[in-house]
């Protein structure tokens, strides 16, 4: 095996059997004859995964990447198919699922430990890192069961990134626990990746893909449909996703405030004013007034904006990234000059986030403007042209 | 090897934990309940029934019954209790990579701990009523290779009933037959010539006939009987971690 390989799955298939009634299961056994369907998860699958690299995994919903992520976690072994990996994995994938509630929160970290082969010796230098950062406090010494759902979480998340995974498995639940401890999660997954080890992450969020990951593979039906770097992978799934969802019927989406899930958010987009409104003629400067409420003063924050034509298509990115991050309550503009829209109807979704723009506090968009047609050249943007003829 | 260790001990702990959970006499009622059942047969068989199911005439019947039961208990206990371990540990089957094995031998080692309370009970009971002796620690040994039978008749079961949960139901008859066929409740003697050769087929019988001679009897079981339990105990030790470690691959799929 070669050094810097993390892991290698080669020709990686995984079918499931399904059977109608149990006792299927046992006719089967007892007649020689099929009695069940199957169902084909995985399908011929090559993946090779560098040291210290981190690997998005996207794709519709039975597409697969569940099961990929339990192969990858060894809960779940191949049909057919080889895979080999280098190093001790830890999982995301069920935080606190081998918790129990009689132990104490000190005796669930040594049990977790024990389950993944590490010795209660080596776990005890760990036990006060792992306490400090749930912040559990007294707790700690009292059963699981008088723990409340945060703190359970806390701990899960706690012992699974304190075993020092070589690869760490994600999925999706990216942040977990209140608004203070998602973004000490996502601190924490950004710091294991600046370490060096192995990330395999799933998600829904194309936003997070691309930030995250060097290389992302797109799962479709059980075979890899595309593989590549993250913005090109991105890319094309967002569009197959665009494609899909406009064969299926004509109906606008949905504008309005879109709250990140679960935020009990500390900082909070409290009005966006658009000005001119609600005609923008080509030319004209665009100003995006926006008021942040912030309870914490402490608590740096960036501001992202994102064009988007009404079909979600995303035209252009803006955050205030060269700006140092932003302490407190506070009245920002963005301000889009000559704006260079020809024909359409458009909005702009604004984002506060953490300085790192991983965590998304607060998501606001706008309410759609639209440029009246003045061209009649088709199309909804202008870019600087010369012809030579 | 010191991590199974350490996670047999709190698999161990688990259990007892969550056996007696909440309830506040804990350890008393692992006591009471074959206690109860000892004073039924008790009652039932020599006053209901007025039957003398066995031949020892030193010993009153109450502690022949208890000579054994606990020790019954034990492999009951462990059998059934390893046969849903599996199912019942599903969550951690299917979500954390980690030796599976490691839940029916520990289920095992729970229930023979507890039913062990219940040994020093029966052994308190003889030494009171003047009848204990010192060769009663040749017991161990038979404890040893019992539990070797036990442990790989659990591992069997726990490997087989999460793919035949029907096998689950059928354990409960197959360990009563057992019970019934072996020299717990009426000594060897007892069971009419016929059936006698079934009862050697039960390889609890083994170990129940050798309790009742280092105990009752004041002898050492014969070669033959030494012998014939090694290999019963050999061979499910045997058979119960090839057909285990064969299936253990596929239980996230059928849970």
């Amino acid at each position: 095996m070669i050094e810097d390989i993390a892991i290698s799955m080669k020709d990686v298939s995984k079918v499931y059997c399904l059977y109608q009634k149990p006792i299927d299961r046992l006719k089967e056994i007892l007649f020689r004859k099929r009695y069940h369907n199957e169902f084909v998860a995985l399908h011929g699958l090559n993946i090779r995964i560098k040291k210290g690299e981190t690997l998005g995994i996207i794709g519709e919903n039975g597409a697969g990447k569940s099961t990929l992520l339990k192969i990858i976690a060894r809960t779940l072994k191949p049909t057919n198919g080889e895979v080999n990996i280098n190093g001790m994995v830890s999982s995301l994938l069920e935080l606190g699922s081998g918790f129990h509630p009689e132990f104490t929160g000190i005796d669930n970290i040594y049990f977790y430990g024990s389950l993944l082969g590490i010795p209660s010796s080596e776990m005890k230098g760990r036990v006060a890192e792992v306490v400090s950062f749930a912040e559990i406090g007294e707790h700690i010494n009292y059963p699981l069961k008088t723990y409340s759902s945060g703190m359970h979480v806390r701990l899960a998340f706690s012992v699974a990134m304190a075993v020092e995974p070589d690869i760490l498995v994600v999925d999706e639940a990216l942040s977990v626990g209140d608004l203070y401890f998602q973004k000490k999660s996502t601190d924490k997954i950004l710091s294991v990746k600046e370490k060096g080890k192995t990330i395999i992450f799933c998600s829904h969020s194309m936003y997070y893909i691309n930030r995250l990951c060097d290389r992302v593979i797109w799962l479709k039906n059980g075979v890899s449909a595309m593989e590549g770097s993250a913005h090109e992978v991105t890319q094309a799934y967002e569009t197959y996703q665009l494609k899909k969802e406009a064969a299926k019927s004509g109906e606008t989406p949905k504008v309005g405030r879109v709250k990140s899930p679960g935020a009990a958010s500390s900082i909070v987009i409290h009005d966006v004013i658009l000005t001119p409104f609600p005609n923008v003629r080509s030319g004209d400067d665009l100003t995006v007034g926006m008021e942040i409420m912030s309870m914490d003063d402490s608590v740096p924050y960036r501001v992202a904006a994102v064009l988007f034509r009404i079909d979600e298509l995303r035209i252009i990115s803006i955050g205030t990234r060269d700006h140092e991050p932003l302490y407190g309550s506070r009245k920002i503009t963005l301000c889009l000059p000559s704006l260079q829209l020809k024909e359409g109807t458009f909005f702009l979704k604004i984002h506060v986030m953490d300085e790192n723009f991983v965590h998304i506090y607060d998501s606001q968009a706008t309410v759609p403007f639209t440029v009246p047609k003045e061209s009649i050249e088709p199309g909804f943007i202008n870019i600087p042209y010369r012809w030579t003829i | 090897m010191t991590n199974w260790v350490n996670l047999v001990k709190y698999f161990l702990i688990k259990d007892i934990k969550s056996r007696y959970a909440g309830s506040g006499l804990g350890m008393f009622w692992t006591i009471m309940m074959p206690v109860f059942q000892i004073l039924l047969y008790w009652v039932v068989f020599s006053t209901v029934m007025r039957v003398k199911p066995h031949s020892n005439a030193q010993i009153p019947y109450v502690l022949f019954l208890l000579s054994t039961y606990f020790f019954w208990l034990a492999i009951s206990e462990g059998i059934a209790r390893s046969g849903m371990t599996i199912i019942e540990n599903a969550e951690l089957v299917k979500k954390v990579p980690f030796p599976i094995i490691i839940l029916p031998i520990s289920i095992t080692l729970s229930c023979y701990l507890q039913s062990m309370v219940g040994v020093i009970f029966f052994i308190l009971v003889f030494t009171f009523s003047g009848l204990s002796h010192l060769s009663m620690f040749m017991i161990v040994p038979v404890l040893i290779l019992q539990l070797i039978f036990s442990v790989g008749a659990g591992m069997l079961l726990a490997a087989i009933i999460p793919y035949l949960r029907d096998l689950q139901q059928i354990t409960g008859y197959v360990l009563q037959g057992m019970f019934f066929l072996s020299p717990i409740l009426y000594s060897l003697e007892a069971i009419p010539e016929n059936l006698r050769v079934l009862t050697y087929l039960n390889p609890v019988t083994l170990y129940v006939e050798s309790y009742h001679k280092i105990i009752l009897e004041r002898t050492l079981p014969g070669l033959w009987y030494w012998g014939a339990m090694a290999f019963c105990s050999g061979l499910f030790l045997f058979l119960g971690i090839k057909v285990f470690t064969k299936l253990n691959d596929g239980f996230a799929d059928i849970l």
